[in-house]
């Protein structure tokens, strides 16, 4: 015949087995009772322990006679069972309860500000630079160098600016203080193109090369700061044309600014190149591309905006490098990064760029991460 | 250039169907931008003719008129005038309500001093037509009284002018002769043939021309008498001078720039009462000195070409008359003069007395020799014609001068074109672009022989004749064409250019904002900052601002005072840096450099690090090692430029390279620099960036390590004075002698002064970590190396164990 009592109270062996242990039902109840795991752990000790009043009644077995033994012995370790059986279960539940109590304790308000890292940015021309010249690298030009203080030769000269050229006037140039006994008259480059003479002179084509960096020319108001940075391009190779001029330079934009704008070229006039042309990028802003739908006021209601110069590489110029134009066809161009960046970034003003306000360095400043 | 479109059709007849924006398209489709398009005159509406009725005086006010004014309307109306001519019986220009006035004036009814108003009479210069403003204008016509003063017939044509941008290789394009011509290569229209002006030429009066310097290859001088002193110009060459910003003089005056402006050729008129003997073009001697024009008197080079007389300079040759034979309202005898004048000479002697005129714009960009006799021709006609008396006499033209070179030549195969712009256009429609341009064309063996008109300057090069031939086909009808080929081997170095952009994101990424200062500042604050000893490079021609006369030697200045400004505006820049060139007499150097400032912003949960020289140390370290600098082979020491705070700021050094400076900044200069006390303790550093393309940081071959580390930690009594790189290096030193199957780190951990420490001294922390590259460390085997090195760095009496 079997208990309906649960295991829990001393499981189905309990009913069949002659109870031995006095109090047995209060012992379980105050197992179920124990209001902390030490309370629990004591009850533990006292009936199961070393010298516990179970582990007692084991012991004295032995001094039973055998027929008794076996019977009161399996009537003991059913009892034992229980009894482990109803602490673990005390215990599991104790352990249930102080584990909830601690994670309602422990609750923060996680809406508090946590110390926050020091986010560094790249200053946005840094960022343009470097977006002008990943578009570049796409198209094959590597990085060339050019110094800032240059030499009238390098800066004009060799480039079929001679002195007395009208061109010179369009670039007012700082020039220095004699620093040392060359003889020779330095200038603050006006001109990334010193980047084309220094590649002429020391390489053989084909080459691609970009050099991007710092000018400056005698001019600060509103739309100039006597400081400034421009990208130049450069590509000498056999076959080269005015025709791969329009699809480098009209690649190079879409990959800069991400879509595609049209562009147009017109003819203009730059000592250094033959035929010179400037290209002009529908306005990203407005999109009209012609004035007739009204343009807009970066564009200056023309839909066109006035980006580049180029040209195909003046036989003087490629002369520097003992290259002629029959054999060795190149072409070049130069822009403003400032114009670049104002109009890819929204930047409202030219100056801003080196005015060092933190808050503009930290809004059109770029994480190091995203720049290319 | 201002180019005005009524005197350009004395040039064109444009086609039928050709009006302002497709000229506009053509000329930019040549390569001229045009940079605006204004009307000289807006169109007036709601401005009639009127007659003045009556005029009583304003009841109250004295110098006020009421006039009751017909303007062909039911009823006269009443406009309050205060113009002295008001008057009955007169005609004039009534602007009525609603019409708008030059200046965006609208005109209302309105009550003046209690009299209604209903309209406005009008001056001359209230209508835009002219600079007259003493009174209202009166007019002459047959109009009716109501007629739109536009129709009335007195108003002088509205004029549509064209403000077009020129290159500097355009000289012949600066009149509107050289836009027509360009225009009707384009196709645009048709040049007209000039009408033949006549005149009859004398023996009397003379001029004598005489030419001693190359850079005048022709000196023509057309001697005049008997002309009207002070005569105006008609009204048509006044309009057309106003119209492109000329102010008008008079006839004589107003001739030469007419035809400058018409012809391109600069002219120059002498009063001839002035001039004694014969007029030379010569070199001017060195310190010779000229009055011009604009009452500046110049010393002049041996480089300047001057037109003199007996007297002296008469004026600076092709740049500015002289004040001595200026004409004047008395001249009635002048000598005029059109020349040949070499470009370079012009061009640099504009430039070295800073002299900007109409002229020498012409002529550094190059005249056309062939226009100077016909100028000189077409001027005495008309001077004849605007300023002649019965007793006018125009004499014989004096001409010296070796003469104008003829064109170059230029070799040129049509084939030429495809190969290099990469589109065809075939050798007929080629030779007919160049022929409308004024080209000439002649086939040869080997292509053609081209000779460029008289008026192109710059032609030289068969590049030059595919863009004459591109321009007119139209840059837009290139197509974009991705070239094909791979680029071939780069040999070029671009390697500082990447270590300049990999140092900005390294300082990015070590929580800095990048700024960009100028490279030039103030001569007192560059020579604090200069870590040479030679004198920092400046400007010859700096801007005004003096704090940019300077080439910075040193980041900081720029950064210091960026903060400073941040800091007035009460913003934030914890961290601020910047990559870029400082200079000086051995060249430019690429350099980093940092500002760390506490934030001052407050946490609830830590306290901010206060920066000091350890903190500029770790940034600088960090940096230079994220940049691959082989950091861990260099030596500190607390040398340092002397901007920087002497007992707090050191100086990072590999092999023969300084890396970096960091450390406090001297009070002194801080001070100086304007940052406030308020702004709170401040670290900078320094790096420098050039080395790094030479230092590589060889890397050790990985080797793994299978048993764990030991950790010891030593702990010495130093004597103040002695560094712990002294202790570093002694262990250093010693970790290379022990076995090779040990690894013997060290690092400080603690640095103490205080109880327990003796005067004059510090404790010091040292952990020390060992490892084996054979077996795990037993107590014996650490002890056994332990043991040595202790009494190696207690050798000397300046070291103690600490107890």
């Amino acid at each position: 015949m079997r208990s309906p009592k649960s295991p829990r109270q001393g499981g189905f062996f309990y009913a069949a087995i002659p109870r031995i242990t006095q109090g047995m039902s209060t012992l379980l109840h105050t197992i179920q009772q124990a209001a902390t795991l030490a309370a629990l752990e004591e009850i533990r000790i006292g009936v199961l322990g070393l010298n516990g009043s179970l582990t007692q009644q084991l012991k004295e077995l032995g001094k039973l006679p055998p027929e008794e033994r076996k019977a009161r012995g399996a009537a003991l370790n059913v009892e034992k069972q229980a009894i482990t059986e109803a602490i673990q279960a005390r215990k599991t539940e104790l352990e249930e309860t102080a584990l909830a109590h601690r994670l309602a304790t422990e609750k923060v308000d996680v809406t508090l500000p946590a110390a926050r890292y020091e986010q560094g940015k790249i200053h946005p021309l840094t960022a343009a630079m470097e977006e002008i010249a990943a578009a570049l690298r796409t198209l094959g030009f590597v990085h060339a160098y050019g110094p800032e203080i240059e030499t009238d030769d390098y800066n004009f000269t060799k480039l079929n600016l001679p002195p007395h050229h009208p061109a010179r006037q369009d670039q007012d140039t700082f020039y220095l203080n004699p620093f040392n006994t060359d003889g020779k008259t330095y200038l603050l480059r006006t001109q990334t193109s010193n980047v084309q003479v220094r590649t002429l002179e020391t390489h053989k084509p084909p080459f691609r090369v970009m050099g991007i960096g710092k000018v400056f020319r005698r001019d600060y108001d509103l739309t100039h700061t006597p400081q400034f940075h421009q990208v130049e391009g450069m590509m000498v190779e056999p076959g080269t044309t005015f025709a791969h001029m329009a699809g480098v330079l009209s690649e190079f934009l879409r990959l800069f600014f991400g879509q595609q704008l049209k562009t147009r070229l017109r003819p203009h006039y730059f000592p250094f190149t033959e035929p010179s042309a400037e290209l002009d990028m529908q306005c990203p802003f407005c999109k009209t591309s012609t004035g007739s739908n009204g343009g807009c006021r970066v564009c200056k209601f023309s839909g066109w905006i006035e980006l580049l110069g180029c040209g195909m590489v003046h036989r003087n110029v490629l002369a520097v490098g003992g290259l002629t134009p029959e054999q060795h066809p190149g072409f070049a161009f130069g822009a403003g990064v400032e114009r670049l960046a104002m109009l890819k970034y929204g930047v409202p003003d030219l100056r801003l760029f080196y005015e060092s306000h933190a808050a503009f360095l930290r809004q059109y400043g770029k994480a190091p991460v995203s720049a290319a | 250039m201002k180019i005005a479109l009524s005197w350009l059709s004395d040039f064109i007849t444009v086609n039928a169907g050709i009006s302002t924006p497709e000229i506009e398209r053509g000329l930019i489709q040549l390569g001229h931008e045009v940079e605006g398009i204004h009307s000289t005159r807006p169109p007036l509406a709601k401005v009639v003719v009127g007659h003045v009725l009556s005029r009583v005086p304003h009841p109250n006010a004295e110098k006020l008129g009421v006039c009751m004014v017909d303007a062909g309307e039911d009823a006269p109306r009443q406009i309050v005038c205060g113009a002295p001519n008001a008057r009955a019986g007169i005609t004039v220009a009534v602007a009525l309500p609603g019409a708008v006035l030059p200046g965006d004036f609208t005109i209302k009814t309105s009550t003046i001093r209690g009299t209604e108003s209903h309209g406005m009479l009008c001056s001359v210069k209230e209508l835009g037509v002219g600079d007259e403003h003493d009174g209202i204008w009166e007019i002459a016509t047959a109009a009716k009284p109501g007629t739109l003063l536009e129709e009335a017939g007195v108003l002088p044509p509205a004029e549509t002018v064209l403000d077009v941008s020129l290159t500097p290789n355009r000289g012949d394009c600066f009149s509107h002769l050289g836009l027509a011509r360009e225009l009707a290569a384009l196709g645009l229209g048709t040049l007209t043939s000039q009408p033949a002006l006549t005149f009859s030429s004398n023996a009397q009066p003379s001029a004598v021309a005489q030419v001693e310097a190359a850079a005048c290859p022709q000196l023509n001088l057309l001697p005049i008498e008997g002309l009207a002193a002070n005569a105006p110009s008609p009204a048509w060459v006044q309009q057309r001078l106003r119209a492109v910003g000329v102010t008008p003089r008079n006839a004589v005056v107003d001739v030469t720039n007419y035809l400058m402006l018409a012809l391109g050729q600069p002219m120059h008129a002498y009063d001839a009462a002035h001039i004694k003997g014969p007029l030379t073009a010569r070199m001017a001697h060195t310190g010779e000195n000229i009055n011009a024009l604009n009452d500046i008197t110049y010393t002049l080079t041996e480089h300047d070409l001057v037109i003199a007389d007996e007297t002296g300079p008469q004026g600076l040759a092709g740049i500015i008359g002289g004040a001595h034979s200026a004409v004047s309202e008395t001249t009635t005898r002048i000598i005029l003069e059109a020349a040949v004048f070499e470009s370079p000479t012009i061009s640099l002697s504009g430039q070295r007395h800073a002299i900007h005129t109409d002229a020498r714009q012409r002529f550094e960009r190059g005249t056309d020799p062939a226009m100077a006799q016909h100028a000189l021709r077409m001027a005495a006609a008309y001077l004849q014609e605007w300023a002649g008396t019965p007793h006018t006499k125009v004499g014989l033209m004096a001409t010296a001068g070796a003469g104008p070179a003829a064109p170059e030549p230029i070799r040129y195969h049509p084939a030429f074109f495809t190969r290099y712009i990469g589109i065809g256009v075939a050798d007929n429609h080629q030779q007919q672009i160049l022929e409308s341009l004024g080209f000439t064309v002649k086939p040869i063996m080997t292509g053609w022989l081209i000779t460029p008109p008289t008026w192109r300057t710059y032609m030289a090069t068969p590049e030059d004749i595919t863009e004459e031939v591109l321009r007119v086909v139209g840059y837009e009808t290139v197509p974009h064409q991705l070239p094909t080929s791979m680029p071939g081997q780069f040999a070029v170095d671009g390697r500082a250019v990447e270590l300049d952009r990999k140092a900005r994101k390294a300082l990015a990424q070590h929580g800095f904002l990048e700024a960009m200062t100028y490279s030039f500042i103030g001569a007192e604050v560059a020579s604090a900052f200069n870590p040479h000893t030679s004198q920092p490079l400046t400007l010859v021609n700096p801007l005004a601002q003096t704090d940019m006369t300077t080439m910075r030697p040193s980041l900081l200045p720029g950064l210091l005072a960026a903060v400073g400004k941040n800091h007035a505006n009460s913003e934030a820049t914890a961290k601020l840096a910047e990559v870029g060139k400082v200079y000086h007499a051995s060249g430019e150097q690429l350099s980093a450099a940092g500002v760390i400032m506490a934030t001052g912003q407050r946490h609830w949960q830590q306290a901010e690090a206060t920066p000091d020289v350890f903190t500029a140390k770790a940034a600088a370290m960090s940096v230079l090692e994220a940049l691959g600098a082989p950091v861990s082979s260099g030596t500190v020491t607390g040398t340092t430029p002397a901007y920087y705070h002497p007992g707090r700021s050191g100086t990072l050094q590999v092999g023969p390279f300084v890396l970096a400076h960091f450390g406090e900044l001297h009070p002194a200069l801080r001070a100086q620099q304007n940052i406030p006390a308020s702004a709170g303790p401040l670290a900078v550093f320094e790096i420098m960036l050039d080395p790094l393309l030479k230092l590589q940081n060889k890397p050790k071959t990985w080797q793994p390590f299978p048993y764990p580390p030991v950790k010891r930690d030593v702990s010495l009594v130093v004597k103040e004075g002695m560094s712990a790189a002294e202790m570093m290096a002694s262990i250093s030193k010693y970790s290379k002698n022990v076995s090779k199957h040990l690894v013997l780190d060290a690092e400080v951990f603690d640095v103490y002064r205080g109880a327990g420490v003796p005067e004059g001294h510090y404790a010091l922390g040292i952990a020390l970590s060992l490892q084996s590259t054979e077996k795990t460390l037993s107590e014996a085997d650490i002890d056994q190396v332990i043991a040595p090195l202790i009494q190696i760095l207690t050798s000397t009496p300046s070291v103690t164990l600490r107890g």
